[in-house]
């Protein structure tokens, strides 16, 4: 086995479950969201056998997951362009009827159901934050925003998660 | 607040343990190892022909070639500047010396050669003398406008006694002036018996040089001086209203060789 199976292997491990978290709470279909997990390591995979300089694995997935999931929604859904908004944040948005189809826990369903009401540019901000583990500056390469507004914007969607759930 | 905490914590929790089985796992990794999936050979771009003069993109090479720029117009400058000072300086010089040091420019070498300036060698002490064929000392003072040397500046007038010089003077010198070559002490109405050597003998004229480096008046010097053709010895005869002073003996050929006396000698 060589050095670039291995370190994939690796990073594979440690990082799929995340991406297919991320991708089926976003689709809300477990076997799309293993179609886009698949999806998002080869390119991973393809990406490391042309030697390509891939400095943070985490960042590098989850934009690629990201970009995925966006172009399903665009095959999948009769979304008019002109309700999109130029920064795909409307693809963030997690639909909360889908999610009743998941078989998570009622804490689960219930925190995804509260974030899927808020704002959608809090959406994934938030997700990625609490749920992912991710650095606001980590968040910031992958939606293609500044560490700052992640700052921002994960601080105003914890007050607005809160107030959603009654706790203000 | 705390129990808000306590709920997100534990709906985290839940969420995080959303995994794929391990059976999917593998399923997914096994695809992509075994995906037909090469390395595709990136051709290397053709270098352009232009890639050579890459280095003109950088500003630095432009302020470069512009300091060098200044510098070459800078030295350029400084050096017509250093040149024509120096023509001025040598103008003044020969001018505080009433001797007119004419620059060796097309409109000087049309000059009618009827005023002559001739720098005698180095083993004469570089005396200078002013001959001219009318045996003539233009006491009258001109103005002669010479252009400048060079492009920098308004021509520089001269002022000062209209003796100008001619570069077509022989420097081929075979006249030397042996007897009486500084030192001697003279006597009015006295036979000096002047020694030369010399390879021409014909059309000899001599006369008197002043301490300023003038010749001395017509009205003293007699047509015995002139137009002597005769040997090696000549006999003089001191001009008798001459003023008493230094002077030094000029002998000329053919308006073309000329030689002084080294040195002044004494007429009482």
């Amino acid at each position: 086995m060589d050095t670039k199976t291995k370190i994939f292997q690796e990073v594979y491990e440690h990082e799929s479950d995340a991406i297919f978290r991320f991708a089926l709470i976003k689709v809300s279909s477990r076997d799309q969201a293993l179609d886009i997990t698949q999806d998002t390591f080869m390119r991973l995979w393809k990406c490391m056998l042309e030697e390509k300089n891939i400095s943070n694995y985490k960042s590098f997935l989850f934009t690629i997951c990201r970009n995925l999931i966006i172009d399903w929604y665009r095959k999948k859904k009769s979304v008019s362009l002109n309700t999109m908004s130029e920064d795909y944040d409307n693809f963030d948005v997690i639909d909360n009827s889908s999610i009743n189809n998941l078989e998570i826990n009622f804490e689960a369903k219930n925190i995804l159901e509260k974030i899927g009401e808020l704002n959608e540019t809090y959406q994934t901000p938030l997700y990625l934050k609490f749920v992912e583990g991710l650095s606001p500056k980590e968040i910031g390469e992958i939606i293609g925003i500044s560490e700052n507004a992640v700052s921002v914007r994960i601080n105003r969607g914890i007050e607005a998660l809160r107030d959603k759930m009654k706790y203000k | 607040m705390e129990q808000f905490d306590e709920q997100l914590n534990t709906g985290i929790k839940e969420i995080q343990n959303i995994k794929m089985t391990s059976q999917d796992k593998e399923n997914i990794l096994y695809n992509i190892l075994n995906s037909p999936i090469q390395k595709t050979e990136i051709p290397k771009p053709i270098k352009s022909p232009w890639a050579n003069l890459s280095f003109l993109s950088n500003r630095l090479s432009y302020m470069a070639i512009a300091i060098c720029l200044v510098l070459i117009v800078g030295l350029g400058t400084f050096h017509n500047v250093t040149i024509n000072r120096e023509y001025t300086q040598s103008i003044t010089k020969i001018n505080s010396q009433n001797l007119l040091n004419v620059p060796s420019t097309p409109s000087i070498a049309n000059t009618p050669p009827d005023k002559i300036m001739i720098e005698n060698d180095n083993s004469k002490n570089q005396n200078l003398a002013i001959l001219n064929k009318t045996d003539e000392i233009n006491k009258d003072k001109e103005d002669l406008t010479y252009p400048a040397p060079t492009s920098m500046g308004s021509p520089i007038s001269l002022t000062g006694t209209m003796t100008s010089s001619s570069p077509s003077v022989n420097p081929d010198k075979s006249l030397t002036i042996i007897y009486p070559n500084g030192g001697e002490i003279l006597k009015k109405s006295e036979k000096v018996t002047v020694r030369l050597q010399t390879t021409q003998s014909v059309n000899i004229e001599f006369n008197l040089l002043t301490t300023n480096g003038m010749k001395l008046e017509n009205q003293y010097i007699n047509d015995n001086w002139k137009n002597i053709s005769n040997t090696n010895e000549i006999i003089l005869t001191i001009p008798n209203d001459i003023p008493p002073g230094q002077y030094k003996l000029s002998a000329t050929i053919n308006q073309g060789i000329i030689d002084i006396s080294d040195n002044y000698f004494i007429i009482e």
